[in-house]
């Protein structure tokens, strides 16, 4: 969008070129002197050129992101696309500086020369955005210069936002046969119906598809078998995103994680994973300041949605109240995943309230090691009190059967999913 | 100068990209070369003069959409007249083109901010218009050269004329640059 156009103004260098040619070649013809003829000459041949390929109409200018949407240390370009550029020599773009984005070339300066009778001329700046989240572009400077520079013509481009989807860590989990609630999906459930695990046979009945028919068995018993299966179905998999504060220093995506990019990459990385799995995976944040949530889904589409979610991510220390009170909208049967960097009970307490409805909560801690380490003796000192405090709150929350578990990247969810598995066929009483 | 200004005068020095730093040292050197000629040509030096022009250029070229380099000019050409006697021979074409480079310099440094770089493209866009820029300060000087080794009288109608073209001339130049044609 562009806010503000100067129309096209005459430059100092015009104005020098059209000073000294007119009044050296006047004073020349004058005072008979040659050599001030000779001297003005060049001048006055600029100015005259200038005067007359002075551009008549303003250019119109169009900027535009594309594509407005990338990951982590993906690049985009802002382009400006001027028409009604006849008489322009050259455009010059300048976006300046933003944090997490970086311009090629780094002075975020571009230059186009517009060849002689186009009509329109482009200009590019590209850029690389180097942390997850929304970022602003610009507002970006355009400039069009007519002939010896001698007039310019402004504008300015603003309003456009790119936003840099986190770029998931690579995560793997090993194969595990988790609790199934749902309609369709990769996890057997414990109830029979149709999947592709084998159950067991059993006597025909209406319903049975034709193609179940067990034929040796029904030869056999001179009676209608079937090969009955265990249903396929899919799980709800609640991720709650700690999002109250940031901790340790953040790099970009080349650089070092601080705890909330290793949560927000954390949680893409889990999401993607059982959602290519054919799960429904949901999504909460607590603490954000614009505090979402994404109710279960499955398919790319909904990755695409709580990637874009966790992009708009701004931690918020002010709303630990809402934090602690929101409500958790867990349907029975699902896996809940806290990331956190515990620093903040309240996560450490949702997920013991959580668990306390019988389901299976585990807890990602993803403070960086070396959070502790300051210049500041005092400060530092303070880190080492709160996090022997937080090793006391993890054990509490330990004995209670949840699992704090630090993010090591592919197989850091293992453990849990076993016993997630183990648990699950067996009897258990729960609090509701 | 207060420590934000001169900071931001330090960071705009480190920003400055290599080519506009080689466009400025050629604006320097042009305007130095101009005063140099006017030695080479009444073969007297003017150190003070070196001086000033030096240090003007060095202030154009640090902020060259200023009118700084309208000073360096007027300077150049006043001191030429001052100590040349006569057209000056061929130190004076020489001059002249130094002037044509450095307005030509100054005004394409100016059309970008510091840390930019132009495309090779305008640069050699640039290169030709100054190109035939200094083919018709040859022709100039050639024609004056000319005229002065005739000593040709002087013809008050044709100076009158000329006189007439040239504010013609300016007059147009004026309302083109001034006015909002649509």
């Amino acid at each position: 969008m562009t806010v503000s156009v100067t129309p096209w103004r005459p430059s100092p260098a015009h104005f020098r070129a059209v000073a000294i040619g007119v009044l050296g070649i006047s004073a020349a013809l004058l005072f008979r002197v040659p050599a001030l003829l000779v001297m003005a000459t060049p001048f006055t041949f600029v100015a005259a050129w200038s005067a007359a390929t002075r551009p008549g109409n303003d250019p119109r200018l169009v900027g535009r992101v594309a594509p407005a949407s990338v990951r982590e240390g993906e690049a985009t370009t802002w382009t400006g696309e001027l028409s009604e550029v006849t008489e322009v020599d050259h455009v010059v773009a300048f976006a300046p500086a933003r944090a997490w984005l970086e311009t090629r070339p780094a002075s975020g300066i571009v230059s186009s020369i517009v060849r002689r009778g186009a009509g329109t001329t482009t200009v590019c700046v590209p850029m690389r955005a180097t942390h997850w989240g929304r970022h602003d572009i610009g507002p970006v400077n355009v400039v069009a210069v007519s002939s010896w520079g001698a007039f310019r013509w402004t504008a300015l481009d603003a309003g456009h936002r790119v936003t840099a989807l986190p770029l998931p860590e690579v995560f793997d989990a090993a194969p595990s046969r988790l609790r199934a609630d749902g309609l369709v999906g990769l996890n057997r459930s414990s109830h029979p119906g149709d999947g592709t695990e084998f159950s067991g046979i059993r006597p025909f009945q209406t319903g049975d598809r034709l193609r179940r028919i067990n034929w040796r068995r029904s030869l056999r018993s001179n009676q209608l078998h079937v090969t009955a299966t265990y249903a396929d179905q899919d799980t709800h998999v609640a991720l709650f995103v700690d999002a109250l504060a940031d901790y340790g220093p953040s790099g970009g995506v080349d650089g070092a994680a601080s705890s909330l990019d290793t949560t927000v990459r954390a949680a893409g990385a889990i999401a993607e994973h059982f959602l290519l799995r054919g799960d429904r995976v949901s999504l909460r944040t607590l603490g954000s300041r614009f505090g979402t949530s994404v109710p279960p889904a499955s398919g790319s589409g909904h990755l695409r949605r709580i990637l874009d979610v966790l992009a708009a991510i701004e931690p918020d220390p002010y709303r630990l109240r809402d934090a602690r009170h929101a409500r958790s909208m867990v349907s029975g049967g699902a896996l809940v995943i806290m990331l956190s960097p515990l620093i903040a009970p309240v996560a450490l307490q949702r997920a013991i309230s959580i668990a306390s409805h019988g389901l299976n909560v585990a807890v990602i801690d993803t403070l960086p090691d070396d959070v502790h380490a300051d210049d500041d003796p005092t400060t530092e000192l303070a880190w080492r009190i709160r996090l022997l405090e937080r090793r006391r709150e993890v054990r509490t929350v330990e004995q209670v059967g949840v699992p704090v578990i630090p993010w090591r990247g592919p197989g850091s969810l293992d453990p849990f999913l076993r016993e997630v598995a183990r648990r699950s066929s067996a009897p258990r009483m729960a609090r509701r | 100068m207060n420590s934000t200004a001169l900071q931001r005068w330090l960071d705009e020095m480190l920003e400055t990209s290599s080519q506009q730093w080689l466009l400025r040292a050629l604006a320097v050197a042009t305007s130095v070369g101009a005063v140099l000629s006017a030695a080479a040509a009444n073969e007297r030096w003017w150190p003070a003069g070196l001086v000033v022009v030096s240090g003007l250029a060095i202030a154009s070229a640090i902020r060259p959409d200023s009118h700084t380099a309208l000073a360096v000019v007027v300077v150049i050409v006043w001191h030429w007249l001052a100590t040349v006697e006569g057209p000056g021979g061929p130190w004076l074409l020489i001059a002249s083109l130094c002037l044509l480079v450095y307005h030509a310099v100054i005004a394409l440094s100016a059309s970008l901010p510091t840390g930019g770089e132009l495309s090779d493209a305008t640069v050699v866009q640039w290169l030709r218009r100054t190109a035939l820029g200094g083919g018709m300060t040859t022709v100039a000087w050639f024609f004056v050269v000319l005229l002065d080794r005739r000593d040709a009288a002087g013809n008050g109608l044709l100076t009158a004329v000329a006189l007439a073209v040239l504010a013609a001339g300016a007059m147009l130049i004026r309302s083109r640059s001034l006015d909002q044609p649509r």
